[in-house]
């Protein structure tokens, strides 16, 4: 029996996978209130050009030369800072965003299973600087 | 600064110029510590104290799966890591599983102290001993929603969202 959360809600097998879930999103704030738009299946993007872009992409951003504003610009990250061009280079130093879900898996009911579904990466610094 | 530089695991080791600077390391400093801001909803796990966050839908009683939330409020948390980016697979979706399911992953090692408070204010929050999550040694998966692959079903179309999506952007 899967123990119960604080605040008096339970976590049951009724919280499915987020690989079954669909939820549908209707605006640029929905998408990052819930992190959900990064949907590899969402048909309904081709008729919205931001949708297009950002459904398919996670936005990744230059943040070696312009620098965040602590702590209210964490989160109009994606207004002020630059798209990062290229590959990200390995061990390179970043900031991830992400929102935090908690499921229970077909495969391991018995475990609670955190997902964490990535929002935006920034880029701090890179190992050539 | 010998204290933040530790042993060779950590991430900072490998960028001395950061720590040159006092006003680069300032910054890093202020950013690494950050621990959370109610107004934006902002949080990083491994600093929040973890009785002020909350695991519930977005919307009351649906059974959606449930997000990270501050106490008393609706709007859910945005969590944020600080770590080295490794293992970039953001530009091109690969399948996970037995091919059912594609995303987007991108791996980060993370500072050790962070690494291990993460992990515990997740397992206080939601009230377990243990969870499970996607992690390789030291390093943290962060991956986008997973969507449905098409793989093995004959019967249904299977669209190229990029090709079509390459195409309508031409237009």
């Amino acid at each position: 029996m899967p123990s119960p959360i604080k605040g008096g809600r339970s976590l049951t097998a009724t919280f499915q996978s987020p690989a079954t879930v669909r939820i549908g999103v209707s605006s640029e704030s929905a998408c990052y209130k819930t992190g959900y738009y990064n949907d590899e299946t969402s048909m309904d993007c081709f008729f919205d050009p931001y949708k297009m872009l950002m459904i398919n992409l996670v936005p990744v951003f230059d943040g070696r030369t312009q620098k965040i504003q602590l702590p209210e610009g964490l989160r109009s990250v994606p207004k002020t800072l630059k798209p990062f061009m290229g590959d990200i280079p390995a061990r390179s130093l970043g900031l991830i965003a992400y929102s935090n879900v908690a499921y229970r898996s077909q495969a391991h009911p018995q475990d609670l299973t955190m997902g964490h579904n990535i929002v935006w990466v920034v880029v701090l610094a890179t190992p050539e600087e | 600064m010998n204290f933040l530089i530790g042993t060779i695991c950590e991430p900072l080791v490998f960028f001395p110029l950061l720590l040159v600077s006092d006003f680069i390391f300032s910054y890093f400093k202020e950013l690494i510590s950050f621990s959370m801001h109610r107004e934006t909803h902002v949080v990083n796990l491994a600093r929040v104290e973890p009785s002020l966050l909350i695991s519930k839908p977005v919307k009351s009683g649906s059974k959606d799966y449930p997000l990270l939330h501050f106490r008393n409020s609706n709007t859910p948390a945005l969590c944020i890591d600080f770590g080295s980016l490794v293992d970039d697979f953001l530009k091109e979706a690969r399948s996970v599983g037995a091919g059912d399911f594609k995303m987007r992953q991108i791996s980060a090692r993370m500072l050790s102290m962070e690494f291990e408070r993460k992990v515990a204010a997740e397992c206080v929050i939601h009230s377990q001993t243990s969870i499970r999550a996607s992690i390789v040694g030291n390093r943290w998966s962060y991956t986008t929603k997973p969507g449905k692959s098409y793989r093995g079903n004959s019967n249904q179309s299977k669209p190229d969202l990029y090709t079509l999506q390459l195409f309508l952007l031409i237009i």
